[in-house]
């Protein structure tokens, strides 16, 4: 371990870079996007060290920082990293540094718009890297507030209401989460918002299953969970195409690791006690998800019900309270996150292009731009489940947990598996195969400029599914540690 | 690791490594793309060739096995790779036919705008059948089978641009899906079960089932059911194979590969794989045979009445697959590997000499293409004869040896009387329709008739157009077709030699007779398929013949059965009807109730805020006037009190 606070930094870099862009006028767009870029190389950067120094074999948190802050209430900045929020915290920079290059011809607003999403990385670096309650909730915010700005301002399709339904859902997660974490506090009666140390508090079993609903509930509508996911669908519509990336790649990821990191290892018997429901939950999310992504028209709509449906996989992951499960979840979030900002960069650049994403418009795109279908078909056939790419073991994992804890629920999970690439292979035909279904202008295939982010994207895709154990190496051992925990 | 093991790697790497080279960088250099994706193929097939010499030829066994994804702290999954005389063989067929179809296609596809990613999709699924064929273990296998489905789906629709290619890929993915559901389920059971699917590990805990091994007899049957949904996806049985006639869409030789070494096979090698695991599960293996007895029967019904060639190989192909499966069933994995193995020769060499004659032609309709002068391909024509010999079974052509040792086995594994006389009554209809195929294509229409009045002048135009010297794509392809041909008067001889060494002791292994000996089953067989042939002489080849079959002479039977006996229909009719019903109700509930009720509750809210604003509209007027009022109402309400009391 260095000597550095490399959180620390990690946290300084985006901080550093807003700064740098507030400070630049708005008539130099071009230094803007620089800065931006330079900021996500540099945050992309400081996660490689992360990972290089990372040893799995050592358990518990590492680069722990510890400092009091507030010490009459018991806050204090700590940061620590293991492999739960280690592949989260590369997600996030993959993902920023990805989104900011995609977004590399935008014309309006250019100084604000890389300013808001930056601010929206900065929460999202801290929610995943602080271990204190009280910042975790502070992050929270600061990740959902930008989001409504950047859709409502540079969005598209029912803009302004797609960015009011999605604050006032993750507000009311808040609000549900919010009073939870009080409880937490003032119910250990330790004084402090230590996760770790609120962790060993052993509260009341009364007490946990009063609590966990409101913690997996108030996380789960981050997380998509139905019936409280229409704001996502609605969101990723209406939000500029590296605001859907952010949204759907990583903001939704904070919903499962606030359940994976706040509720489960604070209220062990509260998981046990709502797991069953829990479970039943996901399955809704994944079976219904899958059906309603079948018969949309948007390809946006598409890609927002697939992440409904692969987010269910995600938290029947976490409700197996398993190894197997909880190591596919976490690996499924990672693999989910890369490959939905896959499918909205793909999306993006035909919209773009077209200035449409119905697919009743659309046909025989692989004809004219090529390559550029052929991201959007790998991300389709990654959701599909197809092996070679990362989420097939991710969702093979989650399924040996199911299997275990929750035979039933399993067999119609995988049974759903024929919708899954039903509506992925009829948007791959629909939309690239065939002929155009209205004219289009012709417009060329996409530049190897805005080629390069997305190409990121399937190479960490192949990477992870022709080698899953490098991901699975850092996992496990902190899921281990988690499990053990909770029985 | 040991030399056996890296040529197993070669065999399977060098396909992949070719795949990703021609499609990142080679899509726009055709010949680059062909030559590479050859030379992969063929380093592939000598490494095979190797590992037969050094493990197949002493019958050896070696299992390989390397951790690859770990589970969680206790278990973890492992890749590897098995060598025995099966996977070996197996190995050295898919390679030889995937070269042989690569070689093929450089004059079959020669100036199609996707060469490059037509050959990068080939090596795909070069690399992925080569994985399955070798996966140690069924997690393995389970992902090369996925991958075998991918690449199908990639080639199947590789013209992407009509709309019938794009429909048959999706379904022939969709279609296998449902099997694989199936397969999916069975292989978690196994895992969770044996923590690791090793193949001789299944095999050994199918014999140990009930003697206190980790299966119960009941979990090995529902585990077999679960992995032969898998088969009859992937092989086109009984319901789920209406994907494979359309599946015709796409190139010819693609359709060669999928038909003969890959794809469809990949089926039938899994229950060969899994023999002794399938047999402990009897009623299983009961129903099995007798669905592959009806498919056998269906399908040669169907190849009866279509008049588009490649549609009678495709039902040909799902016929021959259930005899395969019939064997299998019946108790012998030789027979049936066997049948899998000529099948593969000869069905390549059937489909690739009709892609002679579709790429002249321009057609694949058989009675338009005999009036393109189809006799002047003499290699077609030898392609054809020879596929075709070997298809109905003609001594001495391979699939007369194979498809005589399926029906001994039958008859003396103690099958059902009635299941050995349907099969029986196949290998007629096959000699029917296969040869109704030849004399269709090759026998022009007489003069005289108002479809030889049409074809006349196309005929003529057709050999004007024709340049007198053939390139050299035509050339690899006219080469390819006869070396395949030539096999298919050599592997009728490998029975034996396969039957020793596949499964040694296995109790029917003497049903495969040594080539030349006739007793009661042959002499039956053959004169079954001179029936069958002189029937279609009678109906298609002779002199005035009618030229139309027996069974399309009723308009509502022909109907019937060129239209895979309406299973499509009823598809179409119920359960893609209700899933797109059901995707609609979800969609509209999410719509309308879900989303409804969420802006329900903001219109309330901000109606009740409305409401509550007029309150505060910031009028001291207004406000006066309340306190006035509200004044008064007080004072007028102390006032009554006040009179009250």
């Amino acid at each position: 371990m260095t000597g550095l606070p490399l959180l620390t930094i990690l946290l300084l870099v985006p901080v550093t870079g807003l700064a740098a862009m507030l400070l630049t006028p708005a008539r130099y767009p071009g230094a803007i996007r620089r800065i931006a870029a330079f900021t996500g190389v540099a945050a992309a950067l400081v996660v490689a060290v992360l990972w290089k120094s990372f040893d799995p074999a050592t358990p518990g948190f590492q680069f722990v920082e510890n400092v009091p802050w507030i010490p009459a209430f018991g806050i204090s900045w700590h940061n620590g990293v293991d492999g739960i929020n280690l592949p989260l915290l590369a997600l996030t920079a993959i993902v920023y540094l990805t989104g900011v290059l995609v977004m590399w011809e935008l014309k309006e607003r250019v100084k604000e718009y890389f300013a808001f999403m930056t601010l929206l990385v900065i929460g999202v670096f801290g929610v995943f890297m602080t271990l204190d309650l009280f910042f975790f909730v502070f992050y929270y915010e600061v990740a959902v507030l930008p989001m409504y700005l950047l859709i409502a301002i540079w969005g598209s399709t029912r803009k302004e209401y797609g960015a009011m339904k999605l604050t006032l859902y993750l507000l009311v997660g808040t609000a549900l989460v919010v009073p939870a974490a009080l409880a937490l506090y003032w119910g250990a009666g330790m004084g402090t918002f230590d996760l770790t140390r609120l962790a060993t508090a052993h509260y009341p079993r009364p007490f946990q299953q009063l609590v966990y609903p409101f913690l997996f509930v108030g996380f789960g509508i981050l997380a998509g969970m139905w019936p409280l996911h229409t704001w996502s669908p609605v969101g990723h519509v209406a939000a500029p195409t590296a605001v859907s990336m952010l949204h759907a790649g990583v903001l939704m990821k904070l919903g499962a690791y606030g359940i994976l990191r706040v509720a489960m290892p604070l209220l062990p018997a509260g998981a046990h006690y709502w797991a069953t429901v829990t479970a039943t939950l996901a399955t809704v999310n994944i079976v219904y998800g899958a059906f309603v992504a079948l018969s949309q028209t948007d390809l946006k709509y598409v890609i927002g019900y697939s992440s409904v449906s692969h987010m269910g996989i995600v938290l029947l992951g976490l409700s197996t309270l398993s190894e197997a499960g909880i190591n596919g979840a976490v690996f499924q979030m990672f693999s989910h996150g890369v490959m939905t900002a896959l499918f909205f960069a793909a999306v993006g650049y035909v919209y773009d292009r077209l200035h449409t994403r119905d697919i009743g418009k659309l046909g025989g795109l692989s004809h004219t731009m090529p390559v550029a279908s052929a991201f959007f078909i790998i991300a389709a056939l990654t959701g599909a489940g197809v092996p070679g790419f990362s989420s097939f073991w991710a969702e093979l994992l989650v399924f040996l947990g199911a299997l275990k804890t929750f035979p039933v629920l399993a067999i119609i999970v995988i049974g759903a598996l024929t919708i899954t690439l039903a509506y992925s292979i009829r948007v791959i035909v629909l939309t690239f195969f065939g002929e155009p279904r209205e004219a289009h202008p012709a417009v060329p295939d996409i530049p190897p400029f805005l080629a390069l982010p997305r190409a990121i994207l399937v190479g960490f895709l192949l990477l992870f599914g022709f080698m899953p154990h490098l991901i699975l190496d850092v996992i496990r051992p902190a899921t281990h540690l988690l499990v053990r925990g909770l029985s | 690791m040991t030399g056996s093991t890296f040529a197993a790697l070669v065999a399977q790497f060098a396909p992949l490594a070719a795949c990703a080279v021609v499609l990142l960088g080679l899509r726009g250099r055709p010949r680059a793309a062909a030559a590479l994706a050859i030379a992969a193929m063929a380093l592939s097939f000598l490494a095979s060739a190797l590992l037969v010499a050094t493990v197949a030829m002493p019958g050896r066994t070696l299992l390989a096995q390397t951790v690859f994804l770990p589970v969680d702290q206790a278990r973890s999954l492992s890749f590897g790779v098995l060598l025995d005389p099966l996977s070996t063989s197996m190995a050295l067929v898919v390679s030889g036919i995937t070269l042989a179809v690569m070689v093929y296609s450089t004059g079959y596809m020669a100036g199609d705008p996707g060469f490059g990613r037509y050959y990068g999709f080939l090596a795909l699924f070069g690399w992925a059948m080569e994985g399955l064929v070798l996966a140690a273990n069924l997690l393995q296998m389970l992902v090369f089978w996925e991958l075998v489905g991918l690449a199908s789906f990639l080639l199947i629709g590789f013209w992407f641009q009509r709309p019938a290619p794009a429909a048959a890929a999706r379904k022939a993915f969709i279609m296998t899906r449902v099997g694989d559901v199936g397969f999916l389920l069975g292989v978690l059971l196994l895992i969770r079960a044996l923590g690791l699917a090793t193949i001789p590990d299944v095999v050994a805990a199918a014999g140990a089932a009930g003697a206190g091994g980790p299966l119960s007899p009941h979990a090995v049957t529902v585990i077999a059911v679960l992995l032969l949904m898998g088969v009859i996806g992937k092989s086109a049985q009984g319901p789920l194979f209406t994907w494979l006639p359309d599946a015709m869409e796409g190139p010819t030789p693609v359709s060669a590969l999928l038909h003969s070494a890959t794809m469809v096979a990949a089926g039938v090698y899994l229950v060969a794989r899994l023999h002794p695991f399938f047999m402990a599960a009897p009623a299983v293996m009961h129903g099995l045979l007798w669905l592959a007895v009806v498919t056998a029967l269906a399908a040669a019904t169907m190849a009866m009445v279509a008049s588009d060639i490649k549609r009678v190989l495709a039902y040909s192909s799902i016929s021959q697959l259930a005899y395969m499966l019939m064997a299998l069933a019946g108790g012998s994995a030789a027979a049936g590997y066997f049948h899998l193995v000529t099948h593969a020769g000869f069905k390549a060499l059937l489909f690739l000499s009709a892609g002679i004659f579709i790429h002249h032609a321009h057609t694949n309709d058989m009675r338009e293409i005999s009036a393109h002068a189809p006799r002047a391909r003499r290699a077609g024509v030898i392609g054809l004869v020879a596929g075709s010999a070997a298809l109905a079974g003609i001594i001495p052509f391979s699939g007369y040896f194979s498809k005589e040792a399926i029906l001994a086995t039958l008859a003396e594994g103690g099958a059902a009387r009635i299941a050995v006389a349907l099969a029986y009554l196949g290998a007629a209809l096959t000699a029917y329709y296969t040869f109704r195929m030849v004399f269709l294509t090759l026998w022009p229409e007489r003069p005289g008739t108002a479809a030889a009045a049409a074809a006349e002048p196309r005929a003529a135009a057709a050999a004007a157009g024709h340049p007198a010297r053939a390139t050299g794509g035509e050339r690899a392809m006219g080469a390819t077709v006869v070396v395949l041909a030539a096999l298919t008067l050599v592997l009728g001889y490998l029975g034996p030699w396969l039957a020793a060494r596949i499964v040694p002791g296995e109790p029917l292994a003497e049903a495969i007779h040594p080539p030349f000996a006739f007793g009661a089953g042959p002499l039956l067989a053959l004169a079954l398929v001179a029936a069958g042939v002189g029937l279609a002489w009678l109906e298609f080849g002779r002199r005035g013949a009618p030229r139309v079959g027996f069974a399309e002479r009723v308009p509502a039977v022909a109907r019937f059965l060129g239209d895979n006996w309406y299973l499509d229909r009823l598809y179409r009719a119920t359960v893609i009807r209700w899933a797109t019903a059901l995707s609609r109700a979800a969609r509209w509930n999410d719509d309308t109730i879900v989303n409804g009720a969420a802006d329900g509750v903001a219109t309330g809210t901000v109606g009740g805020g409305r409401v509550l604003a007029l309150v505060q509209n910031g009028y001291v007027q207004a406000y006066l006037a309340v306190t006035v009022a509200l004044i008064a109402l007080l004072a007028g309400a102390l006032a009554l009190s006040g009179v009250a009391r």
